[in-house]
């Protein structure tokens, strides 16, 4: 069952066209990957799915409803989650209070007399969900310590974390393991399968590690100048010429 | 048909100076990045100068203009680049915003104590006359220009024409471009930034002064408010411009002072159009341009190229503190709190009781600002027109009703609440610097076209608003309303640290830290922003209300003209946004410190008088210390405290206590690093972990 289907999805700043007519299918607990060389729109793609752009021409649907004018916050509501290139984390928290955030927000929590009368403390419930997440991808012991002491990599799995809390249908991951070593990369890809297989998320990942999109999707779409120039299964589209030249030449001998 | 004509060639002499301030901050701001509100003020400092020598020591016109256009204006500029907003190139655009309010406030009272403080009247214009009804031109016909205006012209064509030929034919012009691009970016092509960023400053420094001293005449007498309102009006055709084009910026500073001066007169004169819409014009105009220009309400702050290199801004929250002294400190506060209240009833006169109880007042309103600024990240400036709606409706509730003023109060804050949010819904969308021109419009529409109806403010007599009495408790006794009014500070810090520490306060926090994440996870961008903007305005409303009840009047002029909210927002953001005792203490500081100061500086005329043959030079320097300095060293002082704002973002009060709490844990486990949580992982650069991009 297709989760999410993007029909031609045309994005123009100005004078450029960052999408021209770009297609994205993504069924129900599928690993999706976009690739493409830089510029090619890929993020632009992710922000026009999760509502930070409108696109110019194209509809979106997820799960048969149509995503026109539905805004950012209430994409999330309906099960898409996303993380972002350059890190995003809320400054002056926890790590536990990101996830907090994430699961009040799900549970309508932001009535002005639900902290007037209680306070906003953290429940028990709320702190077995956030142990139980953090556990999950290796980071429990960090729980309670502010965001700005984490590492890049640990802040990556903050935000995986995050984005994870409000049990999302699709997951959107935009360079997941971008300025990652091989280890923390290593690390990445296999907290994305877990979380991928265990919990029948569906996922599209935007990456230029290729070796990591070969053990990771199902299927894999090429963009390139804003155009999608290939999709399919993955190791069809690994060896197609096109793509090859366009992309993977540089990479793969 | 002719008639309006007439009044269109009327405007352009007023449209010409809306175009020169407003070219003056585009320059400023494309260079530096810095939206200088304090431009009004630096006007205002070579206007007060060219009216001292021209008029004052009847210097010839041509040695005046060089003293107060050429070299006092620059010098402005060029100390406040130097000294200042060269420190703040990387900074989030509310610090620097801060900042300029904080000159906006210091630097026409240091002015007044430099040139002393004596009333202006009828400012020279430039020209050779020295009343602009000396000169007039061409005699005879229908429209007659007189001297200040026909200066206004010529000037404005000459800045028209050196300003072209500067940006499009020399390297200077050049430079300066590059620079507003991105400063770093020119560096690495070997432009000295520095040096150009100075050299725009001098510039726009120049205008302001130039503008400043062609404005002056237009008014009956010079003064800083005067000039900052007009300043204000112009910004309608900086944002016109989009802040960044200097063409528009011109054509929209003219055409705003002729339809300004079409409407004047094609209105009738009798109705509130005529009244209320023709000064509110600009303002409603500026509004409406924020509202609806294109471009203007996703992001629209400058964006530098290489911003992607920047550390994140600094977080509004420093966690660093343990948890027991934040409880300790709290309830010591708690503690010293009542021990005041109880010192003020038992001990103090009735001179200072006054004092105190204003300042209890004024806490609750100034609790707004930490909902409103330090929650929310909103730098609202009408903190002073949600204040004076509460009193308004306080006071007319009380007469039309008869209600309990208690009961009017409440409501009164309920109705400001909902004028909060009606005005919260279009401006939440937009950026930090745009959020804040749109509130500082809303004052002014609210002060030019609201507060001369009868219905909203009684007139032109205030309004009177009586003290409250429960059961047999009449709190006309000072010292009643002081355990009432500090009843009620109390139950609104308790509403805003619950607030804080709820999840109103983290969706707030978050979506200010980065708003893409925010919604990314289900939390609405406007929701929380709008309902703290209506809280906010709520605890103004009734905030005023208490301050009118007790000052026995709803007194927009005594109380809550905006130029005093600013000073209010100046002093909470300085001390510390977020924090409750910050807003009480600014609170307390804004009435106590210019009464203290007077106290102290009339000490060396009391003991002048009690030493009559004291002689020399102690005696001649205690001879200059005079009372009158009390109120603009006190302002000074609020101001000084803004512009230090850029080195602790977090406030004064608020990086203190890190500090005592960073060495309390020193004391405490010495040596104890925090936990690192990334042990087994190699440290990677955590700088850009944080922050919106």
């Amino acid at each position: 069952m297709t989760l999410l289907n993007a029909v031609h999805i045309t994005k123009r700043f100005d004078g450029l066209t960052a999408l021209k007519a770009v297609d994205l299918q993504v069924k129900a607990g599928e690993f999706a990957a976009v690739i493409g060389p830089n510029g090619a729109g890929k993020s632009t793609l992710f922000n026009c799915l999760t509502g930070q752009l409108t696109p110019d021409e194209g509809t979106i649907h997820y799960n048969d409803e149509d995503l026109r004018g539905v805004p950012p916050a209430q994409r999330s509501l309906l099960g898409i989650g996303r993380t972002f290139q350059r890190i995003q984390l809320f400054g002056g928290m926890t790590v536990r209070d990101q996830l907090l955030v994430a699961i009040r927000a799900h549970k309508h929590h932001g009535a002005l007399w639900n902290d007037l009368l209680r306070g906003g403390h953290l429940t028990s419930a709320e702190k077995e969900t956030t142990d139980s997440t953090l556990d999950r991808l290796g980071i429990g012991s960090i729980a309670d310590s502010p965001v700005e002491s984490l590492t890049l990599g640990m802040a990556r799995l903050v935000e995986l974390a995050r984005a994870l809390v409000t049990q999302p249908q699709l997951l959107l991951l935009d360079e997941p393991s971008s300025g990652l070593d091989r280890r923390e990369t290593a690390h990445m890809a296999q907290v994305l399968q877990l979380v991928c297989r265990e919990e029948s998320v569906a996922v599209a990942l935007i990456e230029h590690d290729v070796a990591m999109v070969g053990d990771l999707a199902e299927t894999v779409w090429v963009l390139d100048y804003g155009q999608l120039i290939a999709h399919g299964p993955t190791q069809e589209v690994f060896a197609d010429e096109k793509v090859r030249a366009a992309y993977l030449g540089l990479q793969v001998r | 048909m002719v008639d309006l004509v007439e009044y269109a060639i009327r405007g352009i002499p007023t449209g010409c100076v809306y175009a020169l301030l407003a070219v003056g901050l585009v320059l400023t701001y494309k260079t530096s990045g810095v939206f200088n509100l304090a431009y009004g003020a630096q006007a205002f400092a070579s206007a007060s100068v060219f009216y001292v020598v021209r008029k004052d020591h009847e210097w010839p016109l041509w040695a005046a203009a060089i003293l107060a256009i050429v070299i006092v204006g620059p010098a402005i500029g060029l100390v406040l680049e130097r000294f200042l907003f060269r420190y703040l190139r990387g900074s989030p655009p509310m610090a620097k915003l801060v900042t300029s309010l904080g000159l906006l406030i210091a630097i026409p009272e240091v002015v007044r104590l430099l040139l002393g403080s004596g009333s202006r009247k009828n400012p020279p214009p430039l020209w050779w006359v020295r009343r602009t009804d000396e000169w007039l031109w061409p005699q005879g016909s229908s429209v007659v220009l007189d001297a200040g205006q026909i200066a206004t012209i010529v000037s404005t064509i000459v800045v028209v024409i050196a300003l072209v030929f500067l940006f499009a034919r020399t390297q200077i012009g050049l430079k300066m471009r590059a620079v507003v691009e991105s400063a770093r970016m020119a560096e690495l092509y070997g432009v000295n930034s520095e040096r150009t960023s100075m050299t725009a400053w001098a510039l726009s420094s120049l205008l302001a002064g130039l503008a400043g001293v062609l404005v002056a005449p237009l008014f009956a007498s010079l003064n800083p408010l005067d000039l900052f309102t007009l300043l204000v009006a112009a910004l309608a055709a900086t944002v016109f411009g989009g802040l960044t084009s200097i063409p528009l910026t011109f054509a929209g500073g003219i055409a705003l002072g002729v339809l300004q001066a079409v409407m004047a007169g094609a209105l009738p004169t009798d109705s509130v159009f005529a009244t209320g819409l023709r000064p509110g014009l600009p303002f409603i105009v500026l509004f409406a341009l924020l509202m609806f220009r294109p471009g203007l309400r996703t992001s629209g702050e400058l964006q530098d190229p290489l911003a992607g290199v920047d550390p994140p801004p600094p977080s509004p929250v420093t966690q660093d503190q343990p948890k027991w002294l934040t409880r300790g400190s709290r309830a010591l506060m708690i503690l010293l709190l009542l021990v005041a209240c109880w010192i003020s009833i038992s001990v103090l006169d009735a001179f200072w009781l006054g004092l105190v109880v204003s300042g209890v007042c004024l806490s609750v309103i100034l609790l707004s600002i930490t909902v409103a600024t330090g929650l929310g990240g909103m730098l609202s400036l009408c903190p002073a027109a949600f204040a004076a709606i509460g009193a308004f409706a306080t006071a007319q509730l009380v007469e039309a009703t008869g209600m309990t003023v208690i009961g009017a109060m409440i409501i009164a804050g309920l109705v400001s609440a909902t004028a909060g949010a009606a005005l919260a819904l279009p401006v939440v969308r937009l950026g930090a610097v745009y959020l804040a021109l749109a509130t500082l419009a809303f004052a002014l529409m609210f002060e030019s076209i609201l507060v001369p109806l009868s219905w909203v403010s009684g007139g032109s007599v205030p309004l009177s608003v009586p003290r409250p009495l429960i059961g047999s408790i009449d709190m006309a006794d000072d010292r009643w309303f002081l355990l009432f009014a500090a009843t009620c500070l109390g139950l609104i810090a308790w509403v805003v640290v619950r607030l804080r520490e709820g999840t109103m306060g983290r969706f707030l926090q978050a979506l200010y830290t980065s708003r893409d994440a925010a919604e990314s996870i289900g939390v609405s961008a406007t929701r929380p922003r709008v309902m703290a903007f209506a809280v906010s305005a709520g605890i103004a409303g009734f905030g005023g209300g208490l301050l009118a009840s007790y000052a026995g009047q709803a007194n927009y002029q005594a109380s809550f003209v905006y130029l005093v909210g600013l000073v209010w927002v100046a002093l909470v953001v300085s001390t510390g946004a977020r924090s409750v005792l910050a807003a009480i203490i600014s609170g307390m500081v804004f009435f106590l410190l210019p009464a203290g100061l007077e106290r102290l500086f009339s000490w060396p005329e009391n003991w002048l008088e009690a030493h009559p043959d004291a002689s020399g030079p102690v005696a001649s320097l205690l001879e200059v210390i005079t009372p009158s300095w009390a109120v603009p060293v006190a302002f000074i002082l609020f101001g000084a405290g803004a512009i230090m704002y850029a080195r602790h973002p977090e406030g004064s009060l608020q990086s203190q206590m890190s500090a005592l709490g960073r060495a309390v844990n020193r004391r405490i486990d010495p040596g104890g690093e925090p936990p690192d949580p990334a042990d087994d992982l190699d440290r990677e650069s955590s700088a850009d972990l944080v922050g919106p991009s």
